[in-house]
């Protein structure tokens, strides 16, 4: 008795150190650098100081209305592009929808940049659809154009979230209402309008958030419109002024936390879940399905040519005018990559595995460690998704250029930065996993004498297999396909593929860069379908669709993740 | 959803595949490379004094890394390998973003820096960062290629020319612009793209270069007039060519090497050498100060301003013979007339790119 008394005593310490090891974490690799950007650049001479970044605040009135006119822009255009496309779905037959989903599935991995670049391509002064086909020399180059490229490449997750929220609408209410004899039009706008308006709010508080952080849409394709992004971007590698990068920086935190802890207060608690229920047929027709059909047509066919020209531009050698398929970009890219894809998909592998380990943990202390550091956990965790690429990186160089922690130029720094960078994402799938657990299944542990370690190696850990899937399928898309924070942390020897894009992006090698794209793509895709075959392997018997277990290793049941 | 989620798997094991096997293809190049190397080897130990091999290989085992301006540089990396065993590492970054880090980390990233416009590499001197360096045979290089002091020496000019897109000319009927006067023409109104001089160290050599050409004043007057030819800059320094190419603008102000050239013949399009002043402007290679491949770095440049890898630096980057920093190396014929090409006060890159970029953003409006 005593030696399991003296096991179980050992335990509790070590589940103490274990959460104890959580905080640490956080606090050293969220709350430590965004504290480190901040004294650096506005306390020390390292920055421009307190009355420089004044001065910068100054002078950049007209790019921070620039980035907040783009961010509600995009904001507007792409929550209805998203409300629209994602009501569809929702609404269209069950084979149609299962193709639309997997089609915005497919399109949720895309790679920086090459978006923007068949969008000139396509609708530049001498673009094939907007010049050659249609015979207008538009000017493609402004807000405009940003604003649409920046919807259209937010549109697929987002019409997922909005058309997985519909579908956990209670069936009940909605086929009363039809049997009652009310159009489906009349259903769209008296009941699923109404129920949409929490998923609606985070669609529009994640466009505002993207967009004001991209840097790279408008380097592409602003034309003489700047944002704050772009000038940050351009301050760390035109002026060579990182000082002032950091300070902008600052200046899109600031609109973006404001929002999102507005956001919290009015959303706290709420949490959906997608339903089991059998799916409600709707009357396929009237003025507002059809309208709906059109303009999803519309903006998937947008998309689509986006992808047609990627593929193309990757396949295709343009010679004297002469045009033949060939397969040499793929061994040009493969000669560039010299190891970085293999150390992407390595680096991607350990900061998605330990990623979501950590978010499970996580969502142990919230739920189960019920205190009020858990609720900082929370606000902690969540905190990298508001921050800018690029803010993320500065402040890791920042934070970790010195002793005791210096860790600048090995590959851990890489790592910890796209592992910390998803943390918002695989916290939140962690606490709601946990929450999904029968607490019956806790207290019964606690009973039969169990440590509280045991409910993390008994409990959650067994039970919450599927989000750990979810969590690290997402995690490793991200970290596969992005670019913006490591940017500024890859030493010599460290390239990894998207880098590796980028640098063929900007030096003009849009098809060895298409090809690359491509494989990151493919690889992507075939490490989701990988999760997804391995959860479907081990849980036939549940009762959910195959569908619905691929939508949530593709994330979308979850607030999706932020790049 | 099931034969989907294979069918993406097997695609992407092909892929692999593919790309394995052009990996292989090279690694067999490559133990083909070796295997000849072994044969010299035992070869030489057959020789009495054979246990040299550490003095034929001095670098074994070690490490230079590299930040360079593009990738095209592994081949000559490759050589550097082959010929000292040094295990080459780049990264390819502009000099702005090297900077920006050396700034932020308070030391380099790496031993060696290589390319990159001569401003950057004035204002790392200055900010003491850089390691000053005699290489051997430094005494035949110009004086305008070198620091005096041996901070930095140049690996070659960049020179910059005009890129003109035939086919949208002839539909404005407008000839193709030989000077930098006839571009400032308003009859190119909305047809010109250069790069703001920020991110591109040629688009900045462009404007300084022209300031040297017409004096301080009249430069400024002249860019003013330009501006109203050019509807926005480009933010990458890639812009002006890849556009003009695309048919987006008429014509655009670009480094001019064999790069576009072959573009040019490519797609109907001329490169102009600015026939009243060309600007140039030398690209730098430096040794980082107190870096722990230092001895490495030297050895580079060393091994660098040697005839034959000069001949293959030149057609690495696609250069003619005249932009290279040595007389008689046999570059690329591409036409460049020496004569043309603007006295500039080079030490002003350095100097004077604070203002000059604050008075351009001023005068362009740039938001």
């Amino acid at each position: 008795m005593s030696s399991l008394a003296r096991q179980n005593r050992l335990e509790n310490r070590s589940e103490t150190a274990l959460v104890w090891a959580v905080f640490a974490a956080v606090f050293c690799f969220v709350l430590y650098p965004i504290i480190a950007l901040f004294y650096h650049s506005l306390w020390t001479p390292d920055g421009p100081g307190l009355a420089g970044a004044l001065k910068i605040l100054k002078s950049s009135r007209k790019l921070l209305q620039n980035s907040v006119l783009n961010g509600l822009l995009t904001s507007l255009i792409s929550s209805l592009m998203s409300l629209i496309v994602g009501l569809f779905v929702a609404l269209s037959s069950p084979r149609l929808s299962r193709a639309l989903k997997l089609f915005l599935m497919l399109t949720m991995i895309s790679p920086p940049f090459v978006s923007s670049l068949s969008y000139i391509q396509l609708f530049g002064r001498r673009g094939l659809i907007s010049y050659r086909l249609l015979g207008l020399s538009l000017n493609p180059y402004g807000l405009w154009g940003v604003v649409l490229m920046q919807a259209l490449s937010y549109l697929s997750l987002h019409a997922l979230l909005i058309s997985t929220a519909v579908a956990s609408i209670d069936p009940a209410i909605i086929n009363s209402a039809r049997d009652l004899g009310a159009s489906t039009g009349e259903i769209v706008r008296d009941l699923i309008l109404g129920q949409l308006k929490a998923p609606l709010a985070i669609v529009a508080l994640l466009n505002f958030m993207k967009s004001l952080a991209d840097f790279s849409t408008p380097t592409i394709i602003g034309g003489k419109f700047s944002t704050l992004a772009t000038e940050s971007y351009l301050n760390m590698v035109a002026y060579g002024d990182i000082g002032k990068a950091a300070v902008l920086n600052i200046l899109i935190f600031l609109p973006s936390i404001l929002v999102y802890l507005v956001y919290r207060k009015y959303s706290a608690g709420q949490s959906r879940q997608a339903s089991q229920q059998a799916p409600v047929s709707y009357r396929r027709k009237g003025l507002l399905y059809r309208f709906l059909a059109a303009f999803t047509a519309l903006f998937l066919g947008a998309l689509t040519l986006q992808y047609l020209a990627l593929i193309l531009e990757a396949f295709i050698q343009r010679s004297r005018g002469k045009i033949s398929l060939t397969l040499a970009h793929f061994s040009a890219a493969s000669t560039h990559l010299s190891g970085a894809m293999l150390r992407s998909v390595l680096y991607s592998l350990i900061a998605a595995s330990i990623g979501a380990a950590l978010g499970l943990l996580i969502g142990y202390v919230v739920q189960l460690r019920k205190s009020r550091l858990g609720n900082y956990l929370d606000l902690l965790s969540s905190l990298p998704y508001v921050l800018p690429g690029s803010f993320f990186g500065i402040a890791y160089i920042y934070a970790f250029r010195s002793p005791p922690l210096k860790l600048t130029g090995s590959a851990l720094i890489v790592i910890l930065n796209v592992l910390f960078k998803q943390l918002p994402f695989t916290a939140k799938v962690g606490i709601d996993a946990v929450r999904a657990i029968d607490p019956a299944i806790f207290n019964s542990i606690r009973d039969l004498g169990g440590s509280r370690l045991r409910l993390l190696s008994d409990g959650i850990f067994p039970l919450a297999k599927e989000s750990f899937f979810v969590s690290f399928a997402n995690s490793f898309s991200s970290t596969m396909t992005t670019v913006g924070s490591i940017l500024f942390l890859v030493y010599p020897g460290q390239k990894l593929a998207t880098i590796v894009l980028f640098d063929l992006i900007q030096s003009g090698k849009y098809s060895v860069g298409s090809a690359l794209a491509l494989w990151i793509m493919l690889l992507t895709v075939a490490v989701n379908a990988g999760c997804f075959l391995l959860l479907r392997h081990g849980q036939k018997s549940r009762s959910e669709s195959a569908l619905s277990r691929a939508e949530k290793v593709g994330g979308i049941n979850y607030v999706p993740r932020l790049d | 959803m099931k034969k989907i989620a294979w069918l993406l798997i097997l695609l992407s094991c092909m892929s692999f595949c593919l790309f394995a096997c052009t990996n292989s293809q090279q690694a067999e190049k490559n133990t083909e490379a070796n295997a000849a190397d072994a044969a010299l080897e035992a070869a030489d130990a057959e020789t009495p004094a054979a246990n040299t091999s550490e003095a034929e290989l001095p670098f074994a085992g070690r490490s230079l890394n590299v930040v360079a301006t593009s990738e095209k540089y592994s081949e000559l990396f490759a050589l550097f390998t082959a010929e000292t065993g040094a295990n080459v590492e780049f990264l390819s970054m502009s000099s702005g973003e090297v900077l920006s880090r050396i700034q932020a980390e308070g030391k380099a990233m790496a031993d060696l820096w290589f390319g990159g416009g001569l401003d950057a590499f004035i204002t790392a001197k200055a900010e003491g960062i850089l390691e000053p360096f005699e290489p051997q045979g430094a005494a035949e290089i110009d004086p305008k290629f070198k620091d005096p002091e041996g901070y930095w020496i140049a690996k070659g000019i960049t020179v910059v020319g005009f890129l003109a897109n035939n086919q949208i000319l002839a539909e404005k009927n407008l000839p193709v612009p030989q000077s930098w006067a006839e571009l400032a023409d308003p009859k190119y109104a909305d047809e010109v793209i250069m790069s703001t001089p920020a991110v591109s160290g040629t688009m900045f050599a462009a404007v300084k270069g022209v300031l040297d050409l017409l004096g301080e004043e009249a430069g400024w007057a002249y860019f003013e007039k330009l501006d109203q030819n050019i509807p926005f800059y480009g933010k990458r320094g890639k812009d002006p060519q890849e556009k003009t190419v695309a048919g987006e603008f008429a014509i655009g102000i670009i480094p001019a090497d064999k790069s576009a050239f072959d573009a040019a013949q490519e797609h109907d399009l001329t490169v102009v050498y600015p026939s009243d002043g060309i600007p140039w402007v030398p690209e730098g290679v430096a040794v980082f100060k107190d870096a722990p491949g230092a001895d490495i770095a030297k050895a580079f440049i060393d091994f660098m301003l040697r005839d034959e890898i000069q001949e293959e630096l030149a057609r690495l980057d696609g250069k003619d013979g005249h932009q290279m920093i040595k007389p008689g190396i046999k570059g690329f014929d591409l036409g460049l007339d020496p004569a043309k090409l603007i006295a500039e006060k080079l030490p002003e890159f350095g100097s004077k790119r604070a203002e000059i970029l604050e008075r351009w953003a001023e005068l362009t409006g740039e938001e």
